[in-house]
C-alpha cells in the first residue's frame, strides 16, 4: 500500500465528487397562494345577471374554455351566451353598458396579443364584432367594466388603463400604472400594481390596486385630470396589513370594492360600498379567512357580494351595513372541478346561485328554501371544442 | 384545419421512408466503395509484383500488437458498429432530439442546454441527413478500428473514435450529465461516449507507449481515481440515493430502476430489472451502502499500486459493471430509442485493457517502429506532388495490406455519411421533408386562379388582376386566431427573407377567414402583432361578408364557427399563383408544431415554389 498516493487520490476524488454535488438543486419552497381571484366572476346589471364559468377541465390549460351565461331579469333559467368566433381559452371578461347591453373582451392566449371585443344588445343572445383592445386585457377579474353611458374602461396586460366612449370606438390611454403610482395618492399608497377598474354611478373612472404601504387602500378616482384617493377607512386592527383590492364593480348607484387585508392565516376579507363615487364608504366587518384563500368573487344586486373560498366554502354579504354570512358547503360536485370552477351568481331575490362547470356540463345549484343546503335546479350541456385551440 | 395542433410523430411515415431510402442508397454506395477498392488493390498487385513483394517485407517486420491495445481496438470497433446499427432505427431522425438528447440535457445548467440546443438545431433542420450521417460515421469508425490493426491508419482510427466520441458526448449526452444533479455511476455517469474517447485516445498513442508497464499503471490509477470519486458521489448525503422510498413511493435509485423496468424489452429482462427495482425500494439504504463500499474498495485497491490488490479489484470492477449493466442499465439499449449499450461495457473494456497493459506489456523493441505504417514503408519523396504521382500511388496501394485498404474504405464510409450532412448544414433553412411529413407534397397545377376584389389593411382596393406580373403567394388567415395563423404569417415572413432580391417579384397575400371578425381593424392589429406591417409586399385583405364568402367558396376554403369558445376552424392552405394569374401549386399549409425547424421547412417550401414559378430555380 502507498498511503501518500491513496490519500492524494481520495482528496482529488472527493474534490471531483464535491463539484458534482454542488449542482444539486435546492428544494424550492411552495409559493403562497395568490390573492388575485379567478376570472370566473359574475355581476348583476339592469338587464339581469351574467356569469363567467371555466369549463372543459382537461389537464391541458388550453382545453379550459371560459363560458358566458346570462339570465335576463325576466327569465327563470340561465342560458349559454358565449360569443363565438374567437378562442376564449385565455379568459373572458364582460362589461355591462346599460339594460340588455353587454360587451365581452377575450383575454389573449397563445400567440394572440390583443383582445377582440364583441357587443350584444339583447343580453347575449346575439353578438357582433366591436373592435379590439390593442394591449390585451389584464388577467384580473375586474379588468373590464362598462358605464350606463356605453363607455368602457379596461386594464391592459401592460399595466395601463384605457378608456373608450363606446364599444367599437378607439381606445385612448387613461393612465399608466406608473403615472397613477407617481400621483400623490399613488405615492401615499405605494401602489405596486393595478388590479381593478370600474366606473362610478356618475361615470367617473375608478382604478384600484395593491398597496405596499401597510394599512393603505389603493382606490383612485379620476378627478379633473388627476388621480385622487377614493379610499375607505378600515378598522384600526388592519392598519398594519397589506391591502389588495380583489374586485371593483358598479352595482346601480353603488360602487362596491372587495378587499383583502393581510395574507395567509391572518387574512381578512372586507367589502366597502360607496354611493358617491368613492368620497365616502361604508365598510363591512372584516371576515377572518382562517387560512382559506379567495377563489372567485361575484357582485349581486344592491351591493351584495359572494365569495367562494378554498375548501369548498362560500360567504356572502348582502349589501351596505350587512354582515358576512357563510353559505352551506358548496355542492360536492364543486370540489371535483379545478380551481375557480365554481362561480357564484346573483339569484332572483337576494341570494346567490352556484354555477358549477364540469367538463361539458354546467349545473346550476340554488339554496334550498330552508337555507340548509344546495339543490340542483338546472343543467346546461355545452359543446366544448377540445383540442380546437392549441 | 387551423388550431388542430399538428404534431410530427417520431415514426412519421414520410420521414421514415426517406431515412430508409437514404440508408439503402448510401449502403449500396458503401458496398461499391469496398468493391472498387478491393478491385484496385488486386489489380495493382497483379500488375506490379514488386510492390507485392515490398508489402510482404514490411509485414514481416511487424511485432505482435499489444494485447491491451488489441482489446480496445476490437472491442470499441464492435461497439461503434453496434451503435451505428442502433442509429438506423426508423424513429431516429425525428426521435433522437426529443426522446434522447433533450431529456438528457433537461436537468443540466442553461449553458449546457444552450450548447446542446445548437447541435439539436442542426439535427432537427436536417433529420434524415443527420441520422444517416450518424449511422455511417459510426459504422465507418467501427470497421476502421477493426480492420486497421497497426500503423498510422490504425492510430488515425483511434483519433476518429475520440473525435466523434467527443461530439456524441457533448451533443448527444449533454456532457454525460456531469453538470446535472443526480449524477451516479450506476446510471452511466460520466457518459459512455467519454470512454469511447478514452479508448480512441489510447489506440491513437504511438506503439512505443505500450511498451513497459507505465501505461497500464497510469490507466489503473485513473480508474481508481474515477471509481473512488463515484463512490464519494454515491455516498454524498442529500442526493436521494440513501432512500428507497419517499412518501411510500420509489425514490432515487429505485425510481430510476423501476422506470427502466417499464420500458419495452424482453419479459425476462423486464421482470429482472423490476424485481431489482422493488428490492431497492424496500432496501434502498442497504443497496446504496453496498454500491458505495464496492466502488470505494475498488477505487482504493486500484490506487494502492499493489498488484495483489489491483487484480481482484479489476475483476470486481468488471463483475460490478456487468451486474449494473443488466440490473440497473437494462443492457442500455432497450426501451425507447437506445443509441448505445451505455457505459458499463466500455468501462469494463478499459479496465481489462488496463490489466493487460500492466501484466502483458509489449516488448520494448526498436523494430516496432518499423511497423508504424505499411504505407510509410514507401521511400519518402521530396514533396506532395511527387507523392501523389500515379507511380507512387500505385506503389503505395500495392504495398498496402488488405487491412489498410479496408480502413481506407471505412474512412470513405464515414465520409459518405458526413459529407451530405455538412452540405445540408450549409443551408440556413430546414429540409422540405419536415413540411412534407406534416402536410404531404403537392403536385404542379395549371389553371386560372379565381378573381377577387377586396381591400387591403390600408383600405386600398386590391384585386388579383392588379397583382398581374408578380408571383402571388396566397393564404387564408383568421386575424383573431391564437395559434396556426400567426405561425403561417411568420412562415410567409421567413419565405420572403429566403427569397432575397427575388422577393420584389412576389406578393404575399392573405385573405381574412373569419365570418364573425373581419373588420379591417383586426387585420391591422394582426399585422402589428406579427410584425408584418414593415413588409412592403405583404397584403392582408378583407371585405364585406358576402365578398369574403364568395372568395372562400371559389378557393375551396372552409371556415367553420365552433361552439363553446373555440376559434374558427378553417383550411390551412397556400396557393402559388404565377404572374399570368394561373394557379401553379396548392400547398397544404397546416403549419405544424411551430418549431424553428418546421417553420423554416415550410418557409423553404414556399420560397422554393415561388422561385420555381419565377423560373429562377
Amino acid at each position: 500500500m502507498r498511503p501518500r498516493r491513496v490519500t492524494a487520490g481520495l482528496l482529488l476524488a472527493a474534490l471531483l465528487a464535491g463539484c458534482g454535488a454542488a449542482h444539486v438543486a435546492p428544494q424550492a419552497a411552495s409559493p403562497a397562494p395568490p390573492a388575485t381571484p379567478s376570472l370566473a366572476t359574475s355581476q348583476a346589471y339592469a338587464g339581469g345577471t351574467w356569469a363567467v364559468v371555466v369549463m372543459g377541465g382537461s389537464s391541458a390549460a388550453h382545453n379550459d374554455f371560459w363560458e358566458l351565461f346570462t339570465r335576463p331579469a325576466n327569465a327563470a333559467k340561465w342560458a349559454l351566451a358565449t360569443p363565438l368566433g374567437v378562442a376564449d381559452n385565455g379568459g373572458l371578461a364582460v362589461a355591462n353598458v346599460g339594460a340588455g347591453s353587454l360587451v365581452t373582451a377575450f383575454r389573449p392566449s397563445q400567440d394572440l396579443t390583443f383582445s377582440p371585443l364583441s357587443a350584444s344588445q339583447d343580453d347575449g343572445a346575439h353578438w357582433s364584432q366591436s373592435g379590439l383592445l390593442p394591449g390585451g386585457l389584464a388577467s384580473v377579474p375586474s379588468a373590464f367594466a362598462g358605464a350606463a353611458s356605453g363607455g368602457l374602461i379596461a386594464l391592459t396586460s401592460r399595466g395601463d388603463a384605457e378608456i373608450a366612449v363606446r364599444a367599437g370606438a378607439a381606445w385612448t390611454s387613461l393612465a399608466s400604472e406608473r403615472s397613477v403610482a407617481a400621483s400623490p395618492a399613488g405615492r401615499a399608497c405605494g401602489l405596486a400594481r393595478l388590479t381593478a377598474a370600474a366606473f362610478s354611478s356618475s361615470g367617473t373612472p375608478l382604478l384600484a390596486g395593491q398597496c405596499t404601504r401597510p394599512g393603505a387602500v389603493g382606490i383612485f378616482a379620476s378627478t379633473a385630470g388627476s388621480w385622487q384617493a377614493a379610499t375607505p377607512t378600515l378598522p384600526s386592527s388592519l392598519a398594519r396589513r397589506d391591502i389588495e383590492v380583489l374586485g371593483l364593480a358598479g352595482a346601480g348607484p353603488t360602487s362596491v370594492a372587495l378587499l383583502q387585508a393581510g395574507a395567509g392565516t391572518t387574512a381578512n376579507l372586507i367589502t366597502a360600498w360607496s354611493a358617491d363615487g368613492g368620497q365616502q364608504w361604508r365598510v363591512s366587518v372584516p371576515l377572518r379567512l382562517r387560512g382559506r384563500a379567495v377563489r372567485s368573487a361575484a357582485f349581486g344586486t344592491g351591493g351584495a357580494v359572494g365569495v367562494t373560498l378554498t375548501g369548498g366554502r362560500a360567504v356572502t354579504v348582502a349589501g351596505p351595513g350587512a354582515a358576512w354570512r357563510p353559505l352551506p358547503a358548496l355542492p360536492q360536485q364543486a370540489a371535483k372541478v379545478p380551481a375557480a370552477g365554481v362561480t357564484l351568481a346573483a339569484a332572483p331575490g337576494h341570494g346567490f346561485d352556484a354555477l358549477v362547470g364540469q367538463a361539458g356540463q354546467l349545473s346550476v345549484w340554488q339554496l334550498a328554501t330552508s337555507g340548509a343546503g344546495w339543490q340542483r335546479v338546472q343543467v346546461i350541456k355545452v359543446q366544448i371544442p377540445y383540442g380546437s385551440s392549441s | 384545419m387551423s388550431g388542430m395542433g399538428s404534431v410530427l410523430q417520431i415514426t412519421n411515415p414520410t420521414v421514415v421512408a426517406a431515412f430508409r431510402a437514404a440508408l439503402l442508397h448510401q449502403g449500396i454506395v458503401a458496398l461499391l466503395i469496398f468493391f472498387l477498392l478491393a478491385l484496385l488493390w488486386v489489380s495493382v498487385r497483379e500488375w506490379a509484383p514488386s510492390a507485392r513483394a515490398d508489402g510482404g517485407t514490411a509485414a514481416a517486420g511487424m511485432t505482435a500488437e499489444p494485447r491491451a491495445r488489441r482489446l480496445l481496438r476490437i472491442g470499441f470497433g464492435i461497439i461503434w458498429i453496434f451503435d451505428g446499427i442502433l442509429q438506423a432505427q426508423a424513429a431516429m431522425p425525428l426521435g433522437l432530439p426529443s426522446e434522447v438528447i433533450q431529456p438528457s440535457a433537461a436537468t443540466s445548467p442553461g449553458w449546457v442546454q444552450h450548447i446542446v440546443n445548437w447541435g439539436v438545431r442542426g439535427w432537427t433542420y436536417h433529420p434524415v441527413n443527420a441520422a444517416a450521417a450518424a449511422v455511417w460515421i459510426q459504422v465507418g469508425i467501427g470497421i476502421w478500428l477493426l480492420t486497421a490493426a497497426r500503423g498510422r491508419w490504425s492510430r488515425l482510427g483511434g483519433l476518429a473514435s475520440t473525435g466523434w466520441g467527443l461530439v456524441v458526448w457533448v451533443f448527444g449526452e449533454a456532457f454525460g450529465g456531469v453538470f446535472a444533479p443526480g449524477l451516479t455511476w450506476l446510471f452511466g455517469a460520466p457518459g459512455a461516449a467519454l470512454f469511447y474517447c478514452v479508448a480512441g485516445a489510447l489506440v491513437a498513442l504511438p506503439e512505443r507507449a505500450w511498451s513497459g508497464r507505465r501505461l497500464g499503471r497510469l490507466l489503473i490509477a485513473a480508474l481508481g481515481l474515477f471509481t473512488t470519486g463515484m463512490a464519494v458521489l454515491q455516498a454524498w448525503p442529500g442526493r436521494g440515493f440513501w432512500q428507497g422510498t419517499v412518501h411510500r413511493k420509489p425514490a432515487g435509485l429505485a425510481a430510476m430502476i423501476q422506470q427502466m423496468g417499464q420500458t419495452s424489452q424482453p419479459r425476462f429482462l423486464s421482470s429482472l430489472v423490476s424485481g431489482f427495482g422493488s428490492f431497492t425500494a424496500a432496501h434502498g439504504f442497504a443497496v446504496n451502502l453496498v454500491a458505495v463500499i464496492v466502488l470505494a474498495a475498488i477505487g482504493m485497491a486500484l490506487l494502492s499500486g499493489q498488484p495483489r490488490l489491483q487484480r481482484p479489484a479489476l475483476a470486481a470492477l468488471v463483475v460490478a459493471c456487468l451486474a449494473d449493466w443488466v440490473l440497473v442499465e437494462d443492457l442500455g439499449f432497450f426501451g425507447g430509442l437506445g443509441t448505445d449499450p451505455n457505459s458499463m461495457i466500455p468501462i469494463a473494456l478499459v479496465a481489462v485493457a488496463g490489466f493487460l497493459a500492466l501484466t502483458s506489456p509489449a516488448p520494448a523493441v526498436a523494430t516496432s517502429e518499423v511497423a508504424e505504417s505499411a504505407v510509410a514503408s514507401a521511400p519518402p519523396g521530396p514533396g506532395w506532388r511527387e507523392r501523389l504521382s500515379p507511380g507512387r500511388l500505385s506503389h503505395a496501394v500495392g504495398t498496402s495490406s488488405l487491412r489498410t485498404i479496408a480502413a481506407v474504405g471505412a474512412l470513405a464510409v464515414a465520409a459518405l455519411g458526413a459529407v451530405p450532412m455538412v452540405v445540408a448544414s450549409a443551408s440556413t433553412s430546414a429540409d422540405p421533408i419536415i413540411a412534407e411529413a406534416l402536410d404531404g407534397s403537392s403536385a404542379p397545377l395549371n389553371f386560372r386562379a379565381p378573381a377577387f376584389h377586396l381591400t387591403d389593411q390600408q383600405g386600398q382596393p386590391v384585386s388579383l388582376a392588379s397583382l398581374r406580373g408578380k408571383v402571388v403567394l396566397l393564404t387564408f388567415l383568421d386575424p383573431v386566431c391564437t395559434s396556426d395563423c400567426p405561425l403561417i404569417a411568420q412562415e410567409f415572413r421567413q419565405a420572403d427573407q429566403m427569397l432575397g432580391a427575388s422577393a420584389r417579384h412576389v406578393e404575399l397575400v392573405a385573405i381574412v377567414t373569419n365570418p364573425l371578425y373581419y373588420e379591417r381593424a383586426y387585420t391591422l392589429a394582426f399585422d402589428r402583432q406579427e410584425n408584418m406591417a414593415n413588409l412592403p409586399n405583404w397584403r392582408y385583405l378583407t371585405g364585406t361578408l358576402p365578398q369574403l364568402k364568395q372568395v372562400w367558396q371559389q378557393y375551396s376554403v372552409a371556415a367553420q364557427v365552433l361552439p363553446g369558445g373555440g376559434m374558427i376552424a378553417h383550411s390551412d392552405v397556400a396557393y402559388v399563383i404565377d404572374p399570368a394569374g394561373r394557379t401553379r401549386r396548392e400547398l397544404n399549409f397546416d403549419p405544424g408544431p411551430g418549431t424553428s425547424s418546421s417553420q423554416s421547412s415550410f418557409a423553404g417550401e414556399l420560397s422554393t415554389a415561388a422561385r420555381q414559378v419565377l423560373g429562377t430555380q
